[in-house]
């Protein structure tokens, strides 16, 4: 039988440590075809080879001082393509900035923690049961 | 006189004391037509008065045990007319609650606290100018 096609998944953080066990976390399941990249204008610059989500972090100026912050890439992500489903992945504890990111069209909002992965596999499951 | 073109306010809570103030508030600082309700059930029966917008509480249940909670609530209202943009208020500051309203269609989200009066206010003042943009948008479109 032929397996279903892999989501293309773009994980977006300027933390390179946490990145990379996010990579190690999201491929665990070897369900998802991930890149990473390290600030929101790689990630935007790569946006031609339309991955099917995108998780993204919300404070993305710990390296670049003037780097874009998770609400500006979401919003030039979704102007590029409005089907790319945005997850925001971010430590910051302010409920407006994450109702603002879900006006923004944000497909949904995970606070780092231990239970993040989890629930950013239960997520992903649901994205891809919408896009078959 | 003018009745009409005020804009019809609904507060749902079962906090009778901070109903009253959020009511107080509104009637002291624009010129709102507002209607109270302390359940869910309440506001829904009366949504036929068409609301323009509604500031709904997120836990209910405080004097009868029963009530429906406001994401209940909220479900039902947006059943009914999906147009109403319903505003949840608080005590919760969980952001998984928060973002959880936002998926069940709520236009914001607010925590209760000092600062929440003048928040709504900027919230509705934002819907009102969205809706003249949405009707002058229509006007364009019909006219192309």
């Amino acid at each position: 039988m032929k397996n279903p096609p892999k989501l293309k998944v773009f994980l977006v953080d300027d933390d390179a440590l946490f990145l990379k066990d996010e990579e190690i976390e999201m491929n665990k399941k070897n369900e998802y075809n991930i890149k990473t990249f390290a600030t929101g204008e790689l990630c935007i610059e790569h946006l031609s080879q339309n991955p099917d989500v995108i998780i993204l972090d919300y404070f993305l100026n710990g390296v670049k001082k003037d780097a874009m912050n998770g609400q500006q890439v979401l919003d030039k992500v979704k102007r590029f393509n409005s089907d790319i489903a945005v997850v925001i992945l971010s430590e910051q504890k302010k409920i407006d900035v994450a109702v603002n990111c879900m006006q923004h069209r944000a497909f949904d909002y995970v606070e780092k923690g231990k239970t993040a992965f989890s629930r950013l596999h239960h997520i992903l499951n649901k994205i891809r049961l919408m896009n078959l | 006189m003018n009745n009409d073109t005020k804009i019809k306010l609904f507060l749902v809570d079962d906090d009778a004391l901070f109903l009253k103030s959020l009511q107080i508030e509104f009637l002291n600082n624009a010129d709102f037509d507002v209607e109270t309700f302390v359940t869910g059930e309440l506001c829904l029966e009366h949504l036929s008065k068409k609301p323009d917008v509604i500031i709904l509480d997120y836990h209910l249940d405080g004097i009868d045990a029963k009530a429906i909670n406001g994401i209940e609530t909220l479900d039902q209202i947006k059943a009914l007319n999906p147009d109403i943009p319903v505003v949840m208020l608080s005590s919760q500051d969980k952001i998984e609650v928060a973002i959880n309203c936002m998926h069940h269609k709520a236009f914001d989200y607010v925590v209760k606290s000092e600062t929440a009066f003048v928040r709504l206010q900027k919230i509705i003042t934002s819907i009102f100018s969205y809706k003249k943009m949405e009707k002058e948008l229509n006007w364009y479109m019909e006219r192309m």
